[in-house]
């Protein structure tokens, strides 16, 4: 009798070949559009049966956007007159 | 169009950027002055996402002007000025980052996914909080969280993740750093699972 029931590799390794480890390490290549055709269609199909790795593919997304959106101050005037004359200074002084 | 407009305009700062540094060659303070006035918050952002503090950055700033002009002469062309600023910019604030007195390790390892040996994720399911997170982003304390997560990575970790968040390419990246771009992607990958891996706990979820 043939079992019907597959072992939890063979679930996760027929999601279009690629495991979730492996699409974990992809992440990065595929937004950057840097995958190559097959694997790009192996991903995406990974993504269709997987709702594990679609999460982590939009909390990974979520993290570059939060980064990027962090503000960072300008240089404040003080701090950048400061640098001037302290820079105007040591130049006077070199040979 | 606009990218015509935007190639002459990059064109003209080229021809200007380099008109400037060789008259900096050649000892000119008001030369050296046009240059720190145009590039001195761009390489003072730089240093404080890469210092994580005012001070730090301050001397940054300092050092890597002075050296403009000590180094002015070796500066050859062969790239724009902006990518040899760029370069001075980091390795600065990366030598002065590894003299810093070291903070409690943390360890990056926990905050990485984690799989089984069948390569599902450790932790199911694994939960999107990218919904929602939108309202607390504008408030201080996850802002907070991300600048300390970054601030958590080994220093070339981090030097490598400020510059893709200022939008420097792999490449330039690698230069700067004497990496290969593949090294530069895997560190930059590391990085953000990291960062990923400490808002997901801060929002109550597991890292993996």
């Amino acid at each position: 009798m043939v079992t019907m029931r597959r072992s939890r590799t063979q679930q996760a390794k027929s999601r279009a070949g690629v495991t979730c480890k492996r699409v974990a390490s992809l992440i990065a290549d595929y937004l950057a559009g840097d995958l190559d055709a097959a694997t790009t269609f192996a991903f995406e199909r990974h993504l269709l049966e997987c709702p594990d790795c679609v999460s982590f593919l939009n909390t990974y997304k979520k993290t570059i956007q939060a980064a990027r959106s962090l503000r960072y101050e300008d240089i404040p005037a003080e701090m950048k007159k400061r640098t001037r004359q302290f820079l105007l200074r040591k130049i006077k002084d070199l040979p | 169009m606009a990218g015509i407009f935007s190639q002459a305009r990059d064109q003209r700062t080229d021809q200007e950027e380099r008109k400037l540094i060789q008259q900096v060659k050649v000892g000119d303070h008001e030369a050296f002055e046009g240059i720190f006035r145009r590039y001195v918050s761009r390489v003072y952002r730089q240093a404080l996402r890469i210092m994580g503090n005012e001070a730090d950055a301050e001397e940054v700033v300092q050092e890597v002007f002075l050296a403009v002009y000590k180094k002015a002469k070796t500066f050859r062309g062969q790239s724009a000025f902006s990518t040899w600023l760029f370069r001075l910019t980091v390795n600065t604030a990366l030598t002065k980052l590894r003299r810093r007195k070291k903070g409690e390790e943390v360890p990056i390892d926990d905050y990485l996914p984690r799989f089984q040996e069948d390569g599902h994720h450790q932790v199911r399911p694994v939960i999107d909080w990218s919904e929602g997170i939108d309202d607390l982003l504008v408030k201080e304390e996850l802002q907070e969280i991300i600048r300390q997560a970054i601030d958590q990575l080994p220093a070339v970790d981090k030097a490598v993740l400020v510059s893709d968040l200022d939008g420097v390419s792999n490449r330039q990246i690698g230069e700067a750093l004497g990496l290969s771009v593949q090294a530069v992607k895997a560190r930059l990958h590391r990085a953000r699972l990291f960062l990923r891996g400490k808002l997901a706990v801060y929002l109550g979820h597991s890292p993996t």
